[in-house]
């Protein structure tokens, strides 16, 4: 078998037999083969590699955006529906809130009152307080009073009825006292 | 071709539907921020109301303690003179009898009626006019 001339230009398509280079069938089809599968592999190794890379970034950029705006989509749904359920639970909200308002109001003026309740009876208290004492300084004075009137009553009599042997008397008891608790 | 448009559209689709929802999210917000500002506008307005009625009051119990405490003191000081007087008649009803013990205690013997003549004198000129 003679391959020379297939292997001098091995991409000649026709086929090469005449009558002074015989090639079979089957030489040719395995020759042929062969460079296909040389140029295929060949393909496949370098030619392929250059697009299937930005392919597959792009296939991968496109998923992620796609799960982006699936998970956009999903969040602002979720969020949607959230506002939806508080409005139509708003009727409640506002209940409970004005029972709230109610309750805190209510604190407060029992607080106020509460105070002005404590402010007033210490009012009147103090003004009782005051009344006391004011009685408590009269009485005093009342029986300073009465003392003095009782002593000068008593100084004014004695000053007028005493005689002079009376008085050397009561003289001379003092001194004899006076001696005896010395 | 037909398929990388169909693509595009679907692409587009998902697009206007993400802006669809957020655009009413965004309306359903709004609404319920509004309606709860009013909701909480009205709670605060019910409190300043209910408040400010309690302030009125506090200012009536007060004033009316003021003037209870005044009418107390006034009567009071009626009271108190009403009893002073009474007080002071009845200390001066006793006051020679008490004035002479203490003057026979003092002089250590009995009082004589010149002693009562002489307190009685003292009550007219001194007491009695004070």
């Amino acid at each position: 078998m003679d391959f020379s001339k297939l292997l001098q230009w091995p991409f000649i398509l026709e086929h090469p037999d005449d009558a002074q280079n015989p090639i079979t069938d089957i030489q040719w089809i395995t020759v042929r083969g062969i460079g296909f599968l040389l140029v295929a592999w060949m393909f496949m190794k370098f030619v392929v590699p250059m697009f299937s890379g930005p392919m597959a970034t792009r296939r991968k950029a496109i998923i992620d955006a796609q799960d982006q705006i699936d998970s956009t989509l999903k969040e602002t749904e979720s969020m949607r529906n959230d506002y939806r359920q508080r409005l139509d639970k708003l009727e409640d909200e506002t209940q409970a809130r004005m029972s709230e308002a109610v309750r805190e109001s209510e604190q407060l003026s029992a607080h106020i009152l509460s105070d002005a309740k404590s402010i007033a009876s210490s009012i009147v208290r103090r003004g009782e307080d005051e009344v006391g004492r004011e009685r408590d300084k009269a009485m005093v004075s009342l029986q300073k009073e009465f003392v003095e009137d009782v002593i000068g009553a008593a100084r004014y009599a004695a000053s007028k009825s005493l005689t002079g042997a009376a008085h050397h008397s009561l003289v001379e008891d003092f001194i004899q006292k006076v001696g005896a608790s010395a | 071709m037909k398929h990388l448009e169909g693509r595009k559209r679907e692409i587009a689709g998902a697009y206007k539907a993400v802006d669809d929802t957020r655009t009413e999210m965004e309306r359903l917000r709004a609404e319920y921020q509004e309606r709860l500002t009013k909701i909480e506008a009205e709670a605060r307005g019910r409190i300043q109301d209910t408040v400010k009625e309690a302030q009125h009051q506090r200012e009536a119990i007060i004033a009316d303690a003021r003037a209870q405490a005044e009418e107390i003191m006034r009567d009071g000081s009626s009271d108190i003179e009403i009893e002073r007087i009474e007080t002071l008649t009845r200390m001066r009803g006793t006051l020679d009898a008490v004035a002479l013990n203490a003057l026979s205690k003092s002089i250590g013997s009995d009082s004589t009626p010149i002693h009562r003549e002489l307190v009685d004198e003292y009550i007219k000129t001194h007491v009695a006019r004070s």
